[in-house]
């Protein structure tokens, strides 16, 4: 053997010492929970991606583009198997599909569902997308990595927190957002007018405890109103992504930016009431008067009843832009149903709480009392920046929205 | 003097203000004061020229008015513009 060959031999040598090393490394927080459900060998060197899908649903033909971006892009690092769950003869997929649920404890049906390692995801949007690469980068980074910061990602989201015990960031951070948006947007003094309204009408009640029912109801459904109009935003938000999104993006920006004009006009005015348009408060007015008038309790229940829809459903436009900027926050995030159920619940409490003291102080002192209107102008400036800012992360930068740290 | 207030059952503001003029009530008894609903007495507000931001505070002396306050106050300057024309 000439001296030369006996070089590139080692060289060669050495090259397959280190090749493994090199690529095959996967982190040691990567485990692949699915393949004892589908059946399938576990493959050691590769992350392997277990796709859901239906063979009509849009969603899903949006993430298989996707997927086929990744694998050029990951080649040879990543292995992506498929299942089909619509089709007839695919019944077997489709159980799988479930068990794989019920191994998560997903709530939600459907698919595109996607599992990475001990990951998965619900549904498909841009932002997972993103997610899912992330995942696989965290996966395929090398097991002597130091990287403290990688790690906490991989931890999910949990930080150990003194007295509270172990706290997960991404829902800590949204249950914030939702006191705080709901706080804010609570502030709005579009429809606290009518609230006063009401309890001057109710005070003038002898039976107390029909002026208590009258009052809860009119709170209540208020809130209720408020509520589903919220879920029905963020179902709407779920199925149309990235476009919808920017566009949300775009009308925050724009009501922000009107908010912030209308409180640059009105910087230097007194703090006071502004007198509403005549003609709605006329309307309403005259509805309050005929509830009052009106001899049967249940008419003026239903009187109450109705009115809180009517007001609601134009006050909802008065501050779309907050609403529409939490639906969005739950979409971005893949809350489940149940969670945004409760999230929204927070946020409406929230939004209702200034109401609620004033009704409770109110009926409780049998006179009317007011809320203060020396913070109009300081929550309108707030409230235009915050909806500034959450518009150009919608647009520019989602992936800040989905409040991974 | 006399002071003729403006509000609405509708205007958290105006219920604010209401407690303070309650005060002034009590510490300045020679002073009258009236109060105008900015809806029911329609008739009446409508040559005041009140503008848009509630509750408006005229305060008169010998029939003429000297003063005017727009928008939420407290006590301390309802008594301010007092002592300026008493």
């Amino acid at each position: 053997m000439s001296k030369l060959n006996k070089i590139i031999i080692t060289i060669f040598l050495l090259f397959l010492i280190f090749l493994p090393t090199n690529i095959f490394a996967l982190s040691s927080d990567y485990k692949d929970v699915v393949h004892e459900i589908v059946g399938e060998k576990e493959v050691k060197d590769k992350v392997t991606i277990y796709f859901f899908h239906g063979y009509s649903c849009p969603h899903c033909k949006e993430e298989t583009g996707f997927l086929d971006q990744l694998e050029k892009k990951y080649d040879g690092k990543i292995l992506i198997r498929k299942y089909e769950t619509w089709k007839e003869e695919n019944k077997q997929n489709a159980k799988w599909a479930n068990e794989v649920r019920h191994h998560f404890g997903i709530t939600r049906e459907g698919v595109p569902l996607t599992v990475v390692g001990e990951k998965y995801y619900s549904g498909y949007s841009d932002v997972i997308g993103y997610r899912i690469e992330k995942q696989i980068d965290l996966y395929l980074a090398e097991e002597e990595s130091d990287d403290d910061q990688e790690k906490t990602i991989v931890e999910s989201n949990k930080y150990k927190i003194p007295i509270l015990g172990e706290i997960d960031v991404t829902k800590a951070s949204i249950f914030l957002i939702a006191v705080v948006l709901g706080f804010i947007d609570g502030f709005n003094p579009c429809a606290m007018w009518v609230l006063l309204f009401i309890i001057n009408m109710l005070l003038g009640m002898e039976d107390k405890k029909k002026m208590f029912i009258l009052g809860f109801a009119f709170l209540f459904t208020s809130a209720f109103i408020y509520f589903l109009s919220m879920l029905g935003i963020s179902f709407v938000l779920g199925n149309f992504t990235g476009v919808l999104r920017s566009l949300i993006g775009v009308v925050g920006i724009v009501l922000g930016s009107v908010q912030l004009y209308n409180y640059y006009q009105t910087r230097n005015r007194e703090d006071g009431c502004v007198v509403v348009d005549k003609k709605k408060r006329k309307n309403i007015t005259r509805k309050i008067t005929s509830i009052k008038e009106s001899r049967n309790f249940f008419l003026a229940l239903i009187g109450v009843i109705s009115l809180a829809v009517s007001v609601n459903l134009v006050e909802l436009a008065c501050s779309l832009g907050f609403p529409a900027t939490f639906s969005e926050i739950l979409t971005i995030n893949n809350v489940d149903l149940i969670m945004r159920i409760v999230y929204l619940l927070i946020y409406v409490f929230m939004y209702m709480l200034d109401d609620i003291v004033v009704f409770i102080i109110s009926m409780s002192t049998l006179s009317l009392v007011g809320m203060t209107t020396k913070y109009n102008k300081l929550v309108k400036l707030i409230g235009g920046i915050i909806m500034i800012l959450m518009g150009i992360l919608l647009i520019f930068k989602p992936e800040w929205i989905m409040l991974r740290f | 003097m006399e002071i003729v207030k403006i509000s609405a059952i509708w205007c958290g503001g105006c219920l604010k203000t209401n407690k303070a003029i309650k005060k002034v009530k009590e510490n300045y008894k020679d002073i009258t004061i009236s109060n105008l609903d900015y809806d029911m007495d329609e008739e009446k507000v409508a040559p005041l020229n009140v503008g848009e931001i509630l509750p408006v505070m005229i305060f008169y002396k010998d029939g003429k008015e000297v003063a005017r306050l727009i928008g939420e106050k407290n006590y301390d300057e309802i008594v301010e513009v007092i002592k300026r024309h008493v």
